[in-house]
């Protein structure tokens, strides 16, 4: 198996929200002890709810924020502590893409001009004429014309401006690409098109991506492997047939049967799972699932689940699966069988 | 027709000083006014070429004489000109003006950005010196930089530099807070821009149009502010044709001679009028908000 | 055939925006029936005109530069393109409501929910205060929400999304409307909420009987809740049938696209089908065919005379000159 590019150890990102004179210091804590890796030319995505801290994680992984505790090792070099003068050089390996396609281009500036940024920032073209030429190179792997290079944000629509987005990534030729909901803003029809490109470009320049989404089909269709984040933590970490076939946790297992499905003839038994998101301020103790979890047990409101290898490549943090607990054995099996019961029915 | 069509996608571009050109045309006020205010320089830079007479010609067998053919705007106490006086003084209150603005504009800009972009202790040293100088009316802290400076049209440049300072880094600075949150700085950072090239590339041409809004508006309030400083007898000394000195010599001989007040008074109030009203248009035409 | 009258009737509407160097044909001839008792579907991409549809539905154009050109719209039978906004007024609300996409924009951040939606019933029916928040208590509980006691004197900025998506429906139906038009209401959900959502409003069409005309871009959403579709595109309606008509007879190459971009849960492939290029800009409207430019069938005869509806049987209709044999 390929080497890990990316390499992310007990992250954490929390916020002060008040915490004013004299007061206690209230943290929201968006990424809670997060660890996971990324093989080189692997697509890895990350799905969660609203809330679950997808977004914050990427934008800790680009150092966009400084991460309040933990390691991130890129190609072996541990970057957490990096100011932004040594993360220079890092930004010509990592990039980001980022949601709104209609808020990340500067309106005051022409696509050329966005366009040249990076390759004047990083020094890649010796005068005007090389950075026009890079320009439109770069307007042409992303299917757009090279008139356009002389327009401004405004007059494109958001596909167009979402694929001006990830030229803009790639100018600096990164290795890794952190795309945050790029597809989100967009159209159903658009939506594809941008999809087909990213996965066009990824094999054109052997990029790894790791690809943040709330929409699971979405991330299912493009990512290798998958990991599903809830309220600041990942509850399952899979290759995507095993997290398709045979979701684990309670959570995955929700989330996917709550997918609607364009098929009239499908009518699916779902898992509707009752409440609301708690507050990342104060999330619950032990698994923070439990509140909205079905399957429940009395040491979920104590503890936290460790990480459980469940099968090959897929990981779960889920007490039902706590092989040496005593308390859950009995059901572990039986959760177990339940789950392969589900994942045949559904093949 | 789509064949048209085509081919202006490829050659039209729209930039945003083309959108602003267009949307400035309808500002029909505020052109004339633009037209009014170039007469202006221009008149300061030929003034004492066209000047019918000398600025300090006396003249002592036509003294306070009315508006005649001879002198248009008539003559004062020792029957110096007053037209040509006037125009001279054109070039005295547009250079004050546009200097000690441009300072202001300058120094403000600059502590506007770094306040607003670093934030924290520098941030609010900056804010609260610009709270104190606006506790003050600005007169009053004219007068008492003068106080301090001497008196003389150099210290009234700086003089309305200072108390005009604060009101563009309070604008900068807001314009620059409510910038660098949107998420295309946070793509340049992600690209590896540095902190300079972030403010300059990035936060300030988002500012330059309220800026530029600020300075037309704060040359208006600027020039009045120097002529009553003149006026005062704190800024220019006689025998400069000043405005506002212009307009205090006349006071004494209000009751008599109503002429050598009258238009020196006109010469300011239509000089801050045009800018203020250039300033309305720009505001219209640069304003996001109306964009279509 | 189905043999439920129509509760709506769109004939032929054009609804037109009048800009200072323009005119954008936002909607532009649609024809759209709302059955009794059954949810209809209105999908499109962003531009298509279903919002403005709806808008129009409701006579909430006002304040915009947009009107109603042409054709009528036909409440029970009965005509209401021409009402006073006086009489409009009394329609909205009491006979059709809407939801909107954004909970949060949508409430008055600064009134207390349940007096936001006592206003809503006291301006139709003749109750006093006590009885309208008897009825709103009620009203909220049937939309699941817990604790509607004491939610009634909450602010909006104490609930989350869903919360608000439920008080929203709950202010919507509380005066029993004919129909509800829902516009794009699990749109700025999150997955597991919008389950939520959509299983309440089915559940709430069967026990009070409303009409629903949905709203959305999502065909999974359109899939599990209605019962008709009706697929817009730049302004027109270019094929419209029953739910499985659309779904498993897909006649319009539009339609087919749409279907197509959408990547489903549990399928492998190397590449998405995608529909090329953009929505043309409504200025700019192409000759012949609207979808000619992005067709893969297209012909000359598409690029230059635009299609009629073709009736597939079955009330199955498509624009689309494929389908004319």
């Amino acid at each position: 198996m390929a080497e890990d590019l990316l390499k992310v150890e007990g992250l954490k990102q929390y916020y002060p929200v008040s915490g004013g004179f004299l007061e206690k210091k209230i943290f929201v804590k968006a990424v809670d002890g997060v660890d996971f890796e990324v093989k080189r030319g692997e697509v890895f995505g990350i799905v969660g709810e609203s809330g679950c801290g997808k977004s914050t994680l990427g934008k800790a992984i680009c150092k966009l924020i400084e991460p309040t505790d933990g390691k991130i090792i890129l190609d072996g070099e541990e970057i957490q502590s990096y100011d932004s003068k040594q993360m220079r050089k890092i930004r010509k390996k990592v990039q980001m893409v980022f949601q709104d396609p209609y808020a990340s281009l500067n309106p005051r500036m022409s696509v050329r001009d966005i366009l040249a940024e990076p390759i004047i920032v990083h020094g890649l073209a010796k005068d005007k004429k090389e950075i026009d030429d890079m320009v439109v190179r770069l307007l042409r792997e992303v299917g757009m014309d090279d008139y356009h290079a002389r327009r401004y944000p405004h007059e494109f629509s958001g596909g167009q401006r979402q694929r001006i987005g990830i030229a803009r990534a790639l100018a600096v030729r990164p290795e890794l690409i952190v795309a945050d909901e790029p597809v989100s803003a967009l159209d159903v029809s658009i939506q594809s098109q941008v999809l087909n490109l990213m996965s066009k470009l990824k094999k054109e320049y052997n990029l790894t991506y790791i690809f943040i989404a709330h929409d699971l089909s979405v991330v299912e269709h493009i990512s290798d492997r998958i990991g599903v984040m809830y309220l600041g933590n990942f509850v399952e970490e899979a290759n995507k047939d095993n997290l398709y076939k045979n979701p684990m946790h309670p959570y995955t297992q929700a989330l996917l049967s709550a997918v609607p499905i364009p098929d009239p003839n499908v009518k699916k038994d779902r898992i509707i799972l009752e409440g609301n998101i708690p507050s990342a301020i104060n999330p619950p103790s032990g698994c923070k699932f439990h509140t909205r979890c079905p399957k429940c047990m009395e040491i979920c409101k104590k503890e936290a689940p460790k990480k459980y290898q469940v099968g090959d490549d897929h990981f779960v943090y889920c007490h039902l699966y706590d092989k040496e607990n005593p308390a859950v054995n009995g059901k572990t099996e039986k959760a177990q069988e339940e789950n392969n019961n589900e994942g045949a029915k559904e093949a | 027709m789509a064949k048209e069509k085509v081919l202006n996608e490829k050659t039209d571009v729209n930039t945003p000083f083309k959108d602003f050109v267009r949307k400035f045309k309808k500002q029909k006020t505020a052109i004339v006014a633009l037209c009014f205010i170039i007469l202006l320089v221009i008149l300061s830079f030929i003034s004492y070429q066209i000047a019918p007479y000398g600025i300090n010609e006396y003249d002592y067998t036509a003294i306070m004489q009315g508006p005649s053919a001879a002198h248009w705007f008539g003559t004062d106490e020792f029957g110096r000109d007053l037209f040509s006086r006037i125009i001279c003084g054109t070039r005295i209150s547009l250079s004050v003006g546009l200097f000690s603005v441009s300072i202001a504009a300058i120094c403000g800009t600059v502590l506007g950005l770094l306040g607003g972009y670093y934030g924290g202790f520098l941030d609010s040293c900056i804010m609260r010196i610009c709270d104190v100088l606006f506790a003050f009316p600005g007169i009053i802290l004219a007068i008492a930089i003068i106080a301090i400076l001497g008196s003389g049209m150099t210290n009234v440049v700086i003089a309305v530099a200072v108390f005009s300072t604060p009101t563009f880094a309070r604008l900068v600075r807001s314009t620059t807070l409510a910038t660098k949150g949107n998420v295309f700085v946070q793509a340049a950072r992600n690209i590896g821009d540095s902190d300079a090239r972030i403010l300059f590339r990035h936060i300030l041409p988002g500012a330059i149009p309220n800026i530029i809004v600020q300075y037309t508006m704060s040359i208006g309030t600027s020039i009045l502010t120097a002529s009553s400083l003149s006026f005062l007898g704190m800024g220019a000394q006689p025998p400069t044709p000043e405005w506002g000195l212009l307009l205090s010599n006349g006071r004494t001989y209000m009751m008599t001679s109503w002429h050598i007040t009258l238009f020196p008074g006109l010469a300011i109030f239509f000089t801050v009028l045009c800018f203020n009203l250039l300033g309305d248009g720009l505001r219209d035409a640069l304003d996001p908000k109306l964009t279509d | 055939m189905d043999t439920r009258k129509n509760i709506l009737e769109i004939k032929n509407m054009h609804t037109y925006f009048f800009t200072d160097d323009a005119v954008v044909k936002s909607v532009d001839g649609v024809d759209i029936e709302l059955k009794e008792g059954s949810t209809l579907g209105i999908v499109g991409e962003s531009g298509s005109g279903k919002s403005v549809t709806a808008l129009s539905v409701m006579g909430l154009l006002m304040g915009t530069t947009g009107k109603v050109v042409e054709g009528e719209i036909l409440l029970d039978g009965k005509d209401i393109t021409h009402l006073s906004d006086e009489e409009r007024r009394k329609i909205r609300g009491n006979q059709i409501s809407m939801i909107f996409q954004e909970p949060m924009t949508s409430l008055n951040p600064v009134m207390k929910i349940g007096d936001q939606i006592v206003e809503a019933i006291r301006m139709h029916q003749d109750k006093t205060k006590e009885e309208a928040r008897a009825m709103t208590i009620e009203m909220l509980k049937k939309t699941g929400l817990p604790r509607a006691e004491r939610m009634v004197d909450e602010y909006p900025f104490q609930l989350s999304g869903g919360q608000r998506q439920r008080v929203m429906i709950a202010m919507a139906l509380v005066c029993n409307p004919k129909i509800l038009i829902a516009d794009e209401p699990t749109t700025a959900l999150d997955v597991t909420i919008q389950a939520q959502i959509i299983d309440l409003m089915n559940h709430l069409k069967e026990e009070i009987g409303t009409s629903i005309i949905f709203i959305t871009h999502d065909l999974g959403v359109v899939a599990e809740t209605c019962d008709d579709v009706v697929v817009m595109y730049c302004g027109r309606v270019v094929e419209k049938g029953n739910v499985f008509d659309i779904f498993d007879r897909t006649a319009h190459p539009y339609t087919e696209g749409l279907l197509n971009s959408i990547p489903k849960l549990g399928q492998h492939v190397e590449e998405l089908a995608s529909i090329p290029g953009n929505v043309p800009n409504p200025k700019y409207m192409p000759k012949g065919c609207k979808f000619a430019p992005r067709c893969p069938y297209a012909t000359d005869r598409c690029r230059e005379e635009e299609p009629g509806f073709f009736d597939l049987g079955n009330d199955h209709l498509s624009r689309c000159w494929r389908c004319e044999n």
